[in-house]
């Protein structure tokens, strides 16, 4: 025992780290960051298990069903919603620190300080504080690419047909990944013409088995659109579908929309080097330079890293918020494996210091030309909105209080640069000599600091909300004892608003919307009104009820 | 509270038979009013159960109770709540004790004297009015002992009462007589009507900013807590960082070593 544990004393310790951060937020946790999507997830693990949140399922677009799986049994185990949200938040992190172990799994040359620089990802440890896929897809991205690793080196089928079953899976959890389950395939295929027909065949038969799997999965998406998005608005549901995506495809072929696209590329592909201080950019090289060697995995990283990133471009192509135009959540998911391969080609003894100088200076360089480019837009569209959540890997440095676009951009692309010269130069030193390998802490530490100052900068504001609307939550249980009162939102105001936190909290009283204004006269009696609390209906409804109350999110009209 | 009234009654069953009359039967027939009443808000002034009873939540006391340094009777005070005063829970229940603070004084706290918030409380134990009450609470359970005192003080009641009372059983009749006066002695009335609303209006509002500094009070409490939670987190997190840097050198210091 005292054996193993010397020797896997990092792996424990990063191992605890992690525990560690999970914990540090962990007592600020009430409820949801982004309502709907989080809303989403929740919801197919509430109609798996009885429950109808179908009136407010109905209020946001549709999602997908595969990380409620996960979300089930967590669902199922804790009744009260503040520890289901919780312990599901410590599954996310424990997925991560699975990561860890699974990338070391991909190579001997990969220590645990590796692993540790590509999980402690700012990105990750932020979307684990909340029941985002996030983390859940990162793990699968990762599974796969060493499943397929697997099967190239020993050729054993069973690691293809699980690669085959976790890429239909990792679609279901979320539509972007198709790129992944289209790059898998094509690797395959180009693998098994090229040794030969049997690996062919062998190929077909596992297609049939994924396009089974995938026809199983939108009989099951049918079957979750029949029963819990029953009144939901038609162009709403498409906004995730294919269905919503249509428009965006065809406004490529225009002038305006090739311009944006070129744009909305060169700003995923700036997103990727600012966020890994350049390191990802070498993991590009790296895998390049194994293609040429014949290195199949190389050639699915490459290929998912594109089409990740043609789908982040595409999904982003109309100008609209100023992160859209780096948007990384979309296609940060290939991260950990560009890290890994980073490190790699900057510890290789054919890097000199001077080559690596003159690389580090080219991507510069580039990372000027594309910082340009995308100030160009804003100054073009003149968008405004910023949603840092979504470029998690630049948005540590977003200032609310001198805010500009151009300039959040510009000062993105100087730290970051800098941070490119010195993570760099610093990996190529550390990956001269083996020794010096515990000096990526100091990475992991600068990762861990963004994660939590990312959290305390959108994660914190909700929670407070979150909080405050649990006193909501307690109030209607008050007035509301035997759960023989009927629950009412009106959607004036906002059209999904807070309400799914209310909804999860008190899984067990589903609650009705009443979809306009007029509506709100047959209301009264024992009914309990809810209402956005930034609904202009506040006057009138204050009228009709005996009391209300004011907390969160929400006005609550009762009658005593 | 009952004993104190029970006594009243009986002084006031033996006393009507020196006083006698409309005016004593009136004042008994009032008592036993105000008991019917105390005893319905005793039904809901029943203490909470103790799986109810969670850190962080905001109760409030029934009665006046003591906060004791420990989950003993004979520990020290740290402080005297009085009834109606609002206490958030610092650890769970156990043993029929927990703990609890008001403002800056923490301490233990027995669990038979916390109701839910919002719980009517006896009107003699409200937080802010209880202290004179109290000491006529104190003045009443005297007054058995007392039995000089005890007349005199009943009859200065008793003295105002009528008047009081007459006053009101006179003013139909004063109405009907002389308009003027009647304007005059209904004016209080009509003013005390018009105040009512305002009244209620006020408690209403009394009990919403009440409301609202319990839940700002909770939410400071929790942020107190969390922020400590995160600062603990912040350190453990910072000392496993310099860990894994010392365990890496010592580590790369063993292996030079083993190598020379």
């Amino acid at each position: 025992m005292k054996a193993w544990c010397v020797r896997r004393r990092y792996d424990i310790l990063f191992v605890v780290l992690m525990f560690c951060v999970a914990s540090h937020g962990i007592s600020k946790s009430y409820g949801f960051y982004f309502p709907a999507d989080e809303f989403g997830y929740w919801s197919h693990a509430a109609r798996l298990a009885g429950y109808d949140w179908s009136d407010i399922a109905s209020l946001s677009s549709y999602y997908s069903f595969g990380y409620s799986l996960v979300l089930l049994p967590v669902f199922l185990l804790f009744k009260d919603g503040v520890i289901a949200y919780r312990v599901a938040m410590f599954v996310n992190f424990a997925l991560l620190a699975a990561c860890f172990f699974v990338l070391q799994k991909m190579g001997r040359s990969i220590s645990a300080f590796h692993a540790a620089v590509a999980v402690f990802y700012p990105t990750w440890l932020f979307y684990a504080g909340t029941t985002f896929a996030e983390a859940l897809l990162v793990t699968l991205y990762i599974v796969i690419c060493l499943l397929l690793l697997k099967y190239i080196r020993t050729d054993n089928k069973l690691y293809l047909v699980f690669m085959f079953a976790t890429m239909v899976y990792m679609y279901i959890v979320h539509m972007r990944a198709v790129g992944v389950l289209v790059s898998g395939v094509i690797v395959l295929f180009v693998r098994g013409f090229k040794n030969g027909g049997k690996r062919v065949r062998y190929m077909l038969v596992l297609l049939m088995g994924a396009a089974f799997l995938l026809a199983a999965a939108f009989l099951a998406k049918k079957f979750w659109t029949g029963s819990l998005y029953t009144d939901a608005e038609q162009v709403l549901k498409n906004a995730n579908d294919y269905a919503g995506q249509f428009g965006k495809i065809a406004y490529i072929f225009t002038r305006e929309g090739f311009e944006n696209l070129i744009i909305s590329i060169a700003g995923k592909i700036l997103y990727l080097g600012l966020s890994s201080f350049g390191i990802a950019y070498f993991g590009i090289g790296y895998a390049v330079k194994a293609l040429r060697k014949g290195s199949y995995v190389s050639l699915f990283v490459l290929l998912s890293t594109l089409a990740a990133v043609m789908i982040s471009a595409i999904y982003t192509i109309y100008p609209g918020r100023v992160d859209a135009l780096t948007y990384g959540r979309y296609h940060e998911y290939v991260m950990p494996i560009l890290i890994i391969m980073g490190i790699r080609a900057l510890g290789e003894k054919a890097l000199t210091v001077k080559r690596t100088a003159g690389i580090i200076s080219v991507i510069l360089v580039l990372e000027a030309v594309m910082t340009w480019l995308v100030t160009v837009s804003l100054h073009k569209n003149g968008q405004t909105s910023f949603f840092g959540n979504t470029i998690c890997g630049i948005s540590w440095l977003y200032d609310p209080e001198n805010f500009e676009p151009a300039g959040f951009y510009w000062r993105a692309y100087a730290v970051c640069g800098a941070m490119t010269v010195a993570a760099c130069m610093g990996v190529r030193w550390i990956g001269r000599r083996k020794g010096r390998e515990m000096l990526l802490v100091i990475l992991v530490a600068v990762q861990v600091l963004n994660s939590i100052r990312l959290s305390s900068m959108y994660i914190d504001s909700s929670r407070l909300g979150c909080f405050r609307d649990t006193i909501v939550m307690q109030k209607i249980e008050e007035l509301n004892p035997e759960n023989d009162r009927d629950v009412y939102y009106s959607t004036d105001g906002e059209p999904f608003g807070n309400i799914g936190i209310l909804q999860f909290m008190m899984r067990d009283t589903p609650i009705h919307i009443v979809k306009a204004y007029y509506d709100l006269d047959q209301y009264g009696g024992e009914d309990l009104l809810l209402i956005d609390y930034r609904s202009d209906q506040a006057q009138a409804l204050e009228e009709k009820f005996d009391s209300h109350f004011r907390k969160g999110h929400f006005i609550l009209y009762y009658n005593e | 509270m009952t004993v104190i009234l029970g006594r009243d009654i009986l002084y006031y069953i033996t006393t009507s038979r020196v006083y006698g009359g409309l005016i004593m039967k009136k004042r008994l027939c009032g008592i036993l009013c105000v008991m019917a009443m105390l005893l319905m808000m005793g039904m809901t002034v029943c203490a909470v159960d103790a799986e109810k009873i969670k850190k962080n939540s905001v109760l409030q006391t029934n009665s006046q109770v003591e906060l004791r340094e420990a989950p003993d009777e004979n520990s020290a005070v740290t402080a005297t709540l009085l009834g109606g005063t609002p206490v958030i829970i610092k650890e769970e229940a156990a043993d029929g004790w927990c703990k609890a603070a008001y403002q800056e004084k923490e301490g233990y706290v027995q669990i038979s004297y916390l109701v839910l918030l919002g719980t009517p409380i006896a009107p003699d134990a409200p937080a802010d009015t209880a202290a004179e009450p109290q000491q006529t609470e104190g003045e009443a359970v005297s007054q058995p002992a007392d039995t000089a005192a005890g007349p005199q003080q009943t009859d200065g009641e008793a003295a105002q009462q009528p008047a009081d009372t007459a006053a009101a059983e006179s003013q139909p009749a004063d109405t009907a007589a002389e308009p003027q006066p009647a304007d005059v002695e209904t004016a209080p009335q009509a003013a005390d009507n018009a105040v009512r609303p305002d009244r209620n209006a006020l408690d209403d509002e009394f009990k919403t900013i009440e409301e609202a500094a319990i839940v700002a009070y909770q939410e400071a409490e929790t942020a107190k807590d969390q922020a400590a939670s995160e600062k603990v987190w912040g350190i453990v997190i910072a000392v496993l960082v310099v860990a894994i840097f010392a365990v890496g050198i010592i580590t790369t210091l063993r292996n030079n070593k083993g190598k020379k």
